[in-house]
């Protein structure tokens, strides 16, 4: 008998064993990563897995996760449902935010039933703080000189950008793709060799910031001609262009290898440049890889220079620095979802310390009084039950009166076309369950946390991302987060100058939303402009301080607990939007507007909303027809300190050299005032660098720095001025940044 | 013959009877019955039963009902006294326990500050240090370098979280203020010149409460005002003639000295309402500050909102003894004091009840 039961327990092994290898051997998955899997730890990247079922139908699940999660692949994954016919092959995609992979390897992995069948490893992430430049050019050597472009701010070390090579086919057809890279150079691509559907992503990529360099030599007509939207450039006057002193201005070299360059049109310029709404076009007129220009040795000096002139380090690293995958403090802010009430602990634990030291035993003494003791056994439980259930029933209307949800959305306005949203939505369901939330076409979504090991599934519709919310307790909340382009949210117009300490002009709110309050962010200062209404124009006479000195706040912390709850969210709600990079001036404003990106399925729910509403602007010339950029509105970078110090603290006899962007001002300067004369820069020995001499000057203790005739004698030609900072004393020493002031006039 | 034997057995059982009852009879006889015992048992039966009724119709329950009364006039008592405590208006301070603090005697009280929380002081030696400890804990000190300069290191305030003491140095022709401040740990992180002002004198800082701004005194000649300075713009504005202002605890309000009364400014209506004559005001609560009487008295004044004015009290506190200074904690709990002894200035940390 024994023996037989063997036998079947052996044949029904093989059975069961057989599936699971039939399926690894049945099933081919491939992952595929746009631009040859380059990604930035600060975006969104886009898996693309291919499956080809050579076996029998099945449905399973398909999931991105951790390598370590091995056989408990539900521990920390993001995951979409998948059915396969027999032969049939799918694309499944993952939109995520890269930062959500972790630092392991990661793994994709297809699940039937609960058995992995197949997984795949993903690329390597990048580091933190790499930047690249993507080339697409059929010479692997091209535009190698970019590799010298240098960022300067040590608190984003960005030493250098890193040069990829990648094929034309690897170019995605969507924009948001792209913000993997820093810069995108195209050389010698054959016509054709890009799609209309790439293209149209690279044009909207530059206008939402990238920086894109396009080189043509001679009779490349077809090739230049889809960048003409961007840079007007005629066709047809191919030839040799003699004027070559841009290139000797640029690289700083007199002599050149060459007396005339074959250019795609003598009559442009060898390099031009335009802003294309927030991003940077360069053209190049001739061909980066023709010899010998391809190979002279001033070629990494010359486009040193001209990506320094143009600010295109400065666009690679303030966009960097915006494009968080996920921006939490709007995920924060979500979460305090109006007219929901947190039910409060105190009170829990004050009901239930009366049920058990008096509720409690006065029932039992009751009993007893009735000699009814042996009762005791089932009135008391019963009581604690009445109680759970009474506690929920009162409490659970004073918490939520009904299913709520609450969307807060960033946006950023690109031009009077297009927008940028990140959205960040909070879903309070009172009975929990099973329940899904579907964002708007065109908007990237992810549950958050974006991994976990709640049953959470993906599904990318035609109408838009899907997610499934399962088993949710309830008076539970769940979140999910998007990103996004909008367009005809419309934008602001801005007419504001300064002057005499004064903010003047007009601001009209061309925006599709009415706003509850409306700021103009100076540099550190805030400025409030009062609500403003779809439409409406403002005229704006506001005084602003001449110096603000950032750190110095010093409040009780426990001032901060004596904050009500919504006092605490109106503070949150402030620092949102605070800080806009690249833009030393922009235009604030929030809303409760609705502007849906999420909305649940089958359910329905009070909906709140808040926005933030952030516009870049330029400020205009004065009535002296002069712009003044006040105190604290352009940025200082620290060039060199020594090894004890750092930015604003300073070793005893230590040094700092601090760069002042007064040329990110974009225009021509003429005055420039550093207040070096104040009291925190009083005990440090300072110099300002000569720049036509090489040498430091040494300033007064209580001197004020104003540079007006003698300008051009410090301004450097990347538009910084350099100042240092010396400590004698045997004390560490703290300053504010040296902050200054900038007047110009239009280029 | 079963009828005959029942018929005899009837017979024997009526002779049992009969022999029980007699022997029942011959028992009792030798049982003495105590009949007098028996009647005043009965009597007091009867009398505990009437009682019983009386007690039920409601006659006085003599014994029960004077505990009963008692419990009852003890527990309205205690809960008078406990709403007395709650409810009533708490108009005087009431201080005690005092810890005497081991520093060295100073010439002058400003030297010495105690912190937003009154668990650390801090003072002033002559050798441009700096020391710090916990007021429960003297042993556990902190010692502080202060940059070396001509000048001389003359008065010390806390700021309000604890993280950073102002010092303010005087030298011959200006006067500094640094603000150190703290790590983590507790040790020195670095010092920043906060603020130099040339050509006058300035004493008695005290912070706003978001540390933003400091009311000061500047001394030019022999004229006196208080200022107002705001460290994040640079704007200062004169407040009024005056020295010794102290900042309350919600920002609404100064309290300085001019010409020996003390003024109090509300900054949030521009208006200025005389309190007492004295020095050092110090606020202990946002409508409520302390003072030094001219004889060294320990006084309070308190407002009162609905005429504005401030009503005074004397604090019952170092009878007899004259302070130099008293300066309350932002958390209006400890009051630093300096006292005039034969021995020199002896500070003390005195709780508030």
């Amino acid at each position: 008998m024994w023996k037989w039961l063997i036998v079947f327990a052996a044949l029904f092994a093989c059975i069961l064993a057989n599936p699971a290898a039939a399926a690894e051997n049945s099933i081919e998955m491939s992952v595929d990563v746009p631009l040859d899997g380059l990604m930035k730890y600060s975006q969104w990247s886009r898996i693309k897995v291919t499956i080809t079922n050579r076996g029998d139908a099945f449905t399973g699940l398909i999931g991105v996760g951790p390598r370590s999660a091995g056989s408990k692949w539900r521990d920390g994954i993001v995951r979409q449902e998948i059915t396969l016919g027999q032969g049939e092959t799918k694309q499944i995609t993952f939109d995520l935010p890269v930062e959500e992979l972790s630092d392991r390897a990661e793994v994709v992995t297809l699940v039937r039933g609960d058995k992995v069948a197949v997984s795949r490893n993903l690329p390597p992430l990048p580091a933190q703080t790499e930047r690249i430049a993507a080339v697409v050019d059929s010479n692997q050597n091209a535009f190698h000189f970019l590799s010298t472009v240098r960022g300067n701010e040590r608190e984003y070390p960005f030493d250098q950008l890193t040069v990829k090579n990648i094929a034309p086919k690897a170019l995605p057809d969507e924009a948001w793709i792209l913000n993997n890279i820093d810069l995108l150079a195209l050389g010698d691509v054959p016509a054709g060799a890009i799609t209309d559907r790439q293209l149209a992503a690279i044009k909207e990529w530059v206008t939402r910031g990238g920086v894109l360099i396009v080189s043509a030599g001679p009779n490349r007509d077809e090739w230049v001609q889809p960048f003409r939207d961007l840079l007007d450039i005629p066709p047809g006057r191919s030839g040799m262009a003699t004027d070559l002193d841009q290139l000797r201005q640029l690289s700083g070299e007199r002599s050149l290898p060459v007396d005339s360059l074959p250019v795609y049109n003598r009559d442009f310029p060898l390099i031009s440049h335009k802003q294309v709404g927030s991003g940077l076009f360069l053209f190049v007129n001739y061909d980066i890889n023709a010899e010998p220009m391809a190979s002279w040795q001033y070629n990494r000096q010359l486009w040193k220079n001209t990506l320094q002139k143009y600010k295109a380090a400065d666009s690679i690293m303030e966009k960097d620095i915006h494009y968080n995958g996920i921006d939490m403090p709007l995920l924060n802010v979500s979460r305090l979802i109006p007219e929901v009430t947190i039910p409060s602990v105190q009170w829990i634990i004050l009901i239930w310390i009366i049920y058990l030291l008096l509720v409690a035993p006065g029932l039992y003494l009751l009993l007893k009084r009735f000699d009814r003791r042996d009762w005791a056994w089932g009135i008391i439980p019963a009581f604690a039950v009445l109680l759970t259930i009474g506690i929920y029933a009162i409490g659970r209307p004073q918490v939520a009166k009904e299913d709520a949800s609450f969307t807060v959305n960033s946006i950023r306005i690109v031009d009077e076309h297009m927008a940028e949203v990140h959205s960040a939505a909070s879903f309070l369901t009172i009975s929990g369950g099973n329940y899904a939330v579907k964002a708007e076409p065109g908007f990237l979504a992810v549950p958050y946390p974006v991994k976990s090991n709640a049953k959470n599934l993906l599904a990318k519709e035609e109408d838009g991302t899907r997610i499934t919310y399962d088993n949710v307790p309830y008076l539970s909340t769940t979140q999910a987060y998007g990103i996004g382009v909008r367009q005809n949210l419309g934008h602001f117009s801005a007419e504001l100058s300064v002057s005499d300490l004064r903010l003047r002009g007009t601001v009209t709110n061309d925006t599709a939303f009415d706003l509850q309050q409306t700021f103009v962010q100076l540099g550190m200062q805030r400025i409030p402009l009062g609500p403003l209404k779809r439409g409406e124009t403002k005229q704006v006479d506001a005084k602003i301080e001449q110096y603000i000195i950032p750190g110095i706040a010093d409040a009780d912390p426990s001032e901060l607990l004596k904050m009500t709850r919504e006092e605490r969210v109106e503070l949150t709600k402030q620092n949102i939007g605070a800080y806009f990079p690249g833009a030393p001036v922009h235009l604030m404003g929030f809303s409760d507007q609705a502007l849906p990106v999420f909305h649940i399925v089958s359910k329905q729910l009070a909906e709140h909303y808040w926005n933030v509403i952030a516009q870049p602007i330029k400020l205009m010339p004065g009535p002296n027809g002069r712009t003044v950029y006040p105190y604290g509105t352009l940025p200082v970078s620290t060039l060199n300190l020594d090894r004890y110090s750092d930015p604003r603290n300073i070793a005893p006899k230590g040094t700092i050299t601090y760069e002042l962007a007064v040329g990110k001002a974009d225009l021509q300067v003429k005055r420039v005032e550093i207040p070096l004369d104040l009291s925190p820069y009083r005990p440090f020995e300072k110099a300002i660098l000569d720049v036509k001499r090489g040498m430091w000057q040494p300033l007064d203790r209580s001197q004020r720095v104003i540079l007006e005739e003698n300008l051009p004698q410090y301004l450097g030609p990347d538009g910084t001025i350099q100042i240092r900072f010396n400590n004698p004393t045997d004390q560490r020493l703290s300053m504010p940044l040296p902050f200054f002031q900038v007047e110009g006039e239009e280029r | 013959m079963r009828e005959n034997e029942h018929n005899g057995m009837d017979k024997r059982h009526d002779t049992t009877i009969a022999q029980l009852l007699t022997h029942l009879g011959h028992v009792r006889q030798a049982v003495p019955v105590n009949y007098k015992l028996k009647a005043e048992l009965k009597q007091r039966l009867l009398e505990q039963m009437k009682q019983m009724q009386k007690q039920q119709q409601g006659a006085v329950p003599v014994k029960r009902s004077r505990r009963g009364l008692w419990w009852f006039g003890g527990g309205m008592i205690a809960l008078s006294i406990a709403a007395c405590m709650v409810f009533l208006p708490n108009d005087g301070l009431r201080l005690h326990e005092q810890t005497v603090l081991a520093i060295p005697a100073e010439e002058t009280a400003r030297q010495v500050s105690i912190s937003p929380r009154g668990d650390r002081i801090a003072y002033l030696t002559d050798n441009a240090r700096l020391h710090a400890y916990p007021v429960d804990h003297p042993e556990d000190k902190d010692l502080f370098s202060l940059p070396s300069t001509s000048g001389r290191y003359e008065s010390v305030v806390w700021s309000n979280s604890s993280q950073r003491i102002a010092v303010l140095e005087q030298t011959e022709g200006a006067s500094r203020l640094w603000m150190m401040q703290f790590n983590d740990g507790g040790g020195q992180a670095s010092t920043q010149l906060l603020w130099e002002e040339t050509g006058a004198q300035v004493a008695d800082v005290s912070w706003s409460p978001d540390g933003r701004q400091i009311a000061y005194t500047k001394v030019k000649g022999d004229k006196a005002e208080v200022w107002i300075n705001n460290l994040a713009t640079y704007r200062e504005n004169k407040l009024a003639e005056g020295s010794q202002p102290d900042w309350s605890s919600d920002g609404k309000r100064i309290a300085y000295v001019q010409d020996g009364v003390i003024q109090v400014a509300d900054l949030t209506r521009g208006v200025t309402a005389k309190a007492a004559s004295g020095t050092q005001p110090s606020w202990q609560s946002p409508d409520r500050f302390t003072y030094l009487s001219a004889e060294g008295r320990l006084m309070q004044a308190r407002l009162n909102e609905q005429t504005g004015t401030f009503d005074t009290l004397a604090v019952p506190l170092y009878r007899g003894v004259s302070l130099k200074s008293a300066e309350w904690a932002r958390d209006g709990k400890h009051l630093l004091v300096a006292k005039q002894t034969k021995q020199g200035i002896v500070f003390a940390v005195v709780r508030r009840e």
